[in-house]
């Protein structure tokens, strides 16, 4: 039972990346390949904060969430460039980039051996140590983080979004400042998934570079893609979706060096016959082509 | 280390490096500029025609065959036929049915890393996840070239690049096949017009440029480790050396391959060897946004609008 | 007065001369045709004027300013909007929102508002919605509006793009073929909508190559030919032309 809860905290983290990967792929057509880069800086960002000056775990929501957003402004540049695959490969670097430094600059986080010890949350002195307590909190997050997006989506700015994605140069002859919307999906975007990063580092109380890798950007990104681009709903199915089914592996007795591999070739497997057969996925609002 | 011996030994090292990012960059390119989108499954082959490799090397010397040389030769060639066919196979699956369908270039390369994840993790299932070695012979001293140091296997390496990078360029530049790859890349309708069969073509192609790729994994594997993800990195660096060097130009991949082999050494001479990667993807979105066709490339992307 | 003015866009595209030294200016509540055989560089001077491409020498000033140079958008919240030959309208959204998307919102594109204070954005998009559809109804298509734009017929479509080309509230048209390739009874309807463009003091400049119709509504024309201005004045003037004749006789082009 606890673990079971344990994997609901765990899909109630991926749910907020992929609904804020999905506001950049899904609705403004933008294909970011990097998105475990923003909650890394996230992660680390509170992780450090905690260990190194003892701030709270709330202040580090806030530091964490603003770093996170200033890089997605950095990152944002390259999509006001780039098109289709290149701008793909750029993301994927940057990601790349962003796990490097974690992982090169020691002194500040340890580098490989990662960030032990991480601190919970705590609300009124109340540690939150206990899963099912961590789950209200995450959930508390998740509500939160859909409203905000859902109304952006919703509204006529989402609207814009779309029509960003479907002809960039149409809408421009229509008075859009592309530049605009761009780089304020990708510091919204980047802000939310620097936010579940911080949650992941309080709750599993260790972090290394290896959780930030470009393989994590593409799971993220196939759960956006399988439960539908463009749709909030879909983002939490796929990341529930993706997260639970894993663990069936592990209910068949299989040992780990044969689930981890076969996990990710699922994974790979899945990423395939999407772009195959169904490449806006299962909620999918529009025909990604 | 004197200075100078250090600047010859970092060239001989950059040279090293160099021409195995080379034979991926050309590998890379050529089915790139075939097909026109990132082939990033380009890495998983690379590492099965190693794997490949190393399975007949291991099997021959187990059968008794004591002349490494002869084993690492036909090891070789079965590694380099087992990429090729692996390349036609994912192509034939993969993208023949995307390009049917008129498929974006990022859902090609959306499909193409599904199939690479598919193929790093396949292999580890099989072999597991630790780390082999093909180095079955002693270590010998290297030979002292130019107050540099170079040994037997880095001799191979040099040689068997560049005299495969020859080939390839005499069979483009020469052939009628080279020909025909060059007419299809450039405009395909075109070529199908004036008989040559696109899809043939592509598929020698991929089978080519996978070949080189598996070549590159063995070559590099006779002088480090095996592992499952050998490939991500290598092809990230073959992109990334492809780009630099002009993506659309088979001279342009080879002069990226020899230029990040370059970068890589002398750069970490001053700095941490684990910024390597870092530095070579920083030099990489510089170029893409400064300069995206590369050294000597041409714009090969036509006008998308 | 003269609502725009353009001197001497010169043009090239992989060492071909796509536009050489094209001069003319435009009154304000005018319509004006620029006709010219294929190639002739109607289009890039669109574009230019559009700011999607930038010249290589020449200006041009809209009411007084310069816009060549300027980003689209920038160019098109002056009071500038054109519509494309193929149609590019989003394909996979519904009429209605077509519209939408031409409309500025004062409140519905703020990020802050839109978070914060989804009351009065949701007010803004009633009004912005009924007058959306007085648009649609304008053109003939208020019962389409739930309708994805890619199942419209191409007169539909062209229908939609003038309507929503409309709802930028404009004083600029620049409209590339708006009448190439639909049926009679369209034609009429699009002719309808230019001639009440005008009549609000607005100003179109038309690429076409019916001529017969170009004479009927144009106040001016301005033709082009091998990138060159040959000929520019009133309808009957310059289609009595000899150089004119020429161009579309002399085995090039379409008349």
């Amino acid at each position: 039972m606890e673990y079971f809860i344990h994997i609901l905290v765990i899909a109630g983290i991926y749910i907020i990346l992929t609904m804020s990967l999905n506001l950049i792929v899904g609705y403004t057509g933008l294909p970011a390949l990097g998105h475990a880069a923003f909650s890394c800086i996230g992660a680390y960002t509170s992780a450090i904060l905690a260990l190194r000056l003892g701030l709270s775990p709330w202040i580090g929501i806030l530091a964490g969430i603003f770093l996170a957003v200033i890089t997605g402004l950095i990152s944002s540049f390259p999509a006001l460039r780039l098109k289709g695959d290149y701008l793909a490969l750029a993301t994927l670097g940057f990601n790349v980039i962003v796990y490097g430094i974690a992982k090169n600059w020691v002194s500040l986080t340890r580098g490989p051996m990662g960030l032990p010890g991480i601190p919970s949350f705590s609300i009124f002195g109340f540690s939150i140590t206990e899963t099912w307590k961590y789950l209200i909190l995450v959930l508390f997050f998740d509500i939160i983080s859909f409203i905000f997006l859902w109304r952006i989506t919703s509204s006529p700015f989402g609207r814009l979004l779309k029509g960003i994605r479907e002809d960039e140069k149409a809408i421009q002859i229509l008075g859009v400042n592309t530049v605009k919307y761009k780089v304020v999906v990708f510091m919204v975007g980047a802000g939310f998934a620097g936010l579940s990063g911080v949650l992941y580092a309080h709750y599993i109380t260790f972090i290394d570079p290896s959780s930030f890798t470009v393989m994590e950007s593409i799971t993220i990104l196939l759960m956006v893609i399988f439960g539908g681009m463009a749709n909030l709903y879909g983002s939490i199915i796929g990341a529930i979706s993706l997260v639970v089914l894993p663990e069936v592996l592990r209910f068949l007795g299989l040992p780990s060096s044969v689930a981890a591999p076969l996990r990710q070739m699922i994974y790979g497997l899945l990423l395939v016959i999407l772009m195959l057969k169904r490449p806006q996925g299962i909620l999918g609002e529009y025909r990604f082509r | 280390m004197d200075g100078e011996k250090m600047w010859m030994q970092l060239t001989l090292n950059g040279i090293i490096a160099g021409s195995i990012y080379a034979l991926v960059a050309l590998g890379f390119v050529l089915i790139y500029r075939t097909v026109r989108f990132f082939h990033l499954a380009h890495g998983g082959v690379y590492t099965a025609g190693t794997y490949a490799a190393y399975s007949t090397y291991m099997v021959l010397l187990k059968a008794g065959s004591n002349s490494i040389v002869l084993n690492l030769f036909f090891a070789t060639i079965v590694g380099m036929i087992v990429a090729g066919i692996l390349g036609v196979f994912i192509d034939r699956i993969v993208y023949y049915p995307l390009r049917k369908s008129f498929a974006s270039d990022l859902i090609h390369l959306l499909a193409s890393f599904g199939v690479f994840v598919f193929i790093q993790n396949f292999i580890q299932l099989i072999y597991g996840a630790q780390i082999l070695t093909m180095r079955t012979w002693p270590v010998k001293e290297g030979h002292h070239i130019l107050s540099a140091v170079i040994t037997n296997v880095q001799i191979v390496i040099i040689i068997t690049s560049i005299a495969v990078m020859s080939v390839l360029w005499f069979f483009v530049k020469k052939t009628k096949f080279g020909k025909a790859i060059r007419a299809v890349s450039d405009d395909p309708v075109g070529a199908s017009v004036v008989g040559i069969n696109p899809e043939k073509t592509i598929t020698i192609v991929f089978f080519i440029g996978s070949a080189l790729a598996g070549l590159a994994g063995t070559l590099v594997s006779l002088e480090t480790n095996i592992e499952p993800s050998m490939g991500f990195n290598a092809i990230l660096k073959g992109i990334i050396a492809a780009i630099i060097g002009g993506i659309g130009s088979f001279p342009g991949a080879v002069l990226g391959g020899f230029l990040l082999g370059f970068a890589e050494n002398f750069g970490i001479w001053k700095i941490q060897a684990g910024w390597k990667d870092t530095i070579a993807f920083v030099i990489l979105i510089l170029f893409l946004l400064f300069k995206p066709d590369g050294i000597l490339g041409t714009k090969i992307k036509m006008e998308k609008d | 007065m003269k609502i725009l003015e353009v001197k001497g866009f010169t043009k090239e595209f992989d060492g071909i001369k796509a536009l050489k030294e094209v001069s003319f200016s435009v009154e304000n509540g005018t319509i004006n045709a620029l006709i010219g055989p294929n190639g002739a560089g109607k289009t890039t001077v669109l574009n230019i004027l559009s700011g999607f491409l930038k010249p290589e020498k020449g200006e041009a000033y809209y009411k007084g300013k310069k816009i060549t140079g300027l980003p689209p958008f920038k160019i098109s919240t002056m009071g500038v909007v054109r519509t494309f030959q193929n149609t590019r309208l989003f394909l996979q959204i519904t009429v209605l929102e077509n519209v939408l998307m031409a409309m500025r919102y004062r409140n519905g594109e703020n990020l802050l508002d839109v978070i914060l204070r989804r009351d009065k954005v949701l007010k803004e998009d009633k009004e912005k919605i009924n007058k959306a559809m007085d648009y649609l109804s304008l053109v003939g298509l208020a019962e389409k509006k739930d309708e994805l734009a890619e199942n419209l017929s191409y007169g539909q479509r062209k229908l939609l793009e003038l309507a929503r080309a409309l709802a930028t509230e404009s004083e600029l048209f620049l409209l590339d073929e708006p009448l190439a390739g639909v049926f009679p009874e369209t034609r009429k309807k699009i002719i309808a909508l230019m001639k009440k463009i005008k009549k609000e003091r607005k100003t179109i400049i038309f690429i076409e190559h019916i001529v017969g119709i170009v004479s009927d509504i144009s106040d001016r024309i301005i033709v082009l030919r091998h990138g060159e201005k040959i000929a520019d004045g009133k309808p009957y003037e310059v289609l009595k032309d000899r150089r004119v004749i020429e161009a579309y006789l002399g085995g090039e082009g379409d008349t």
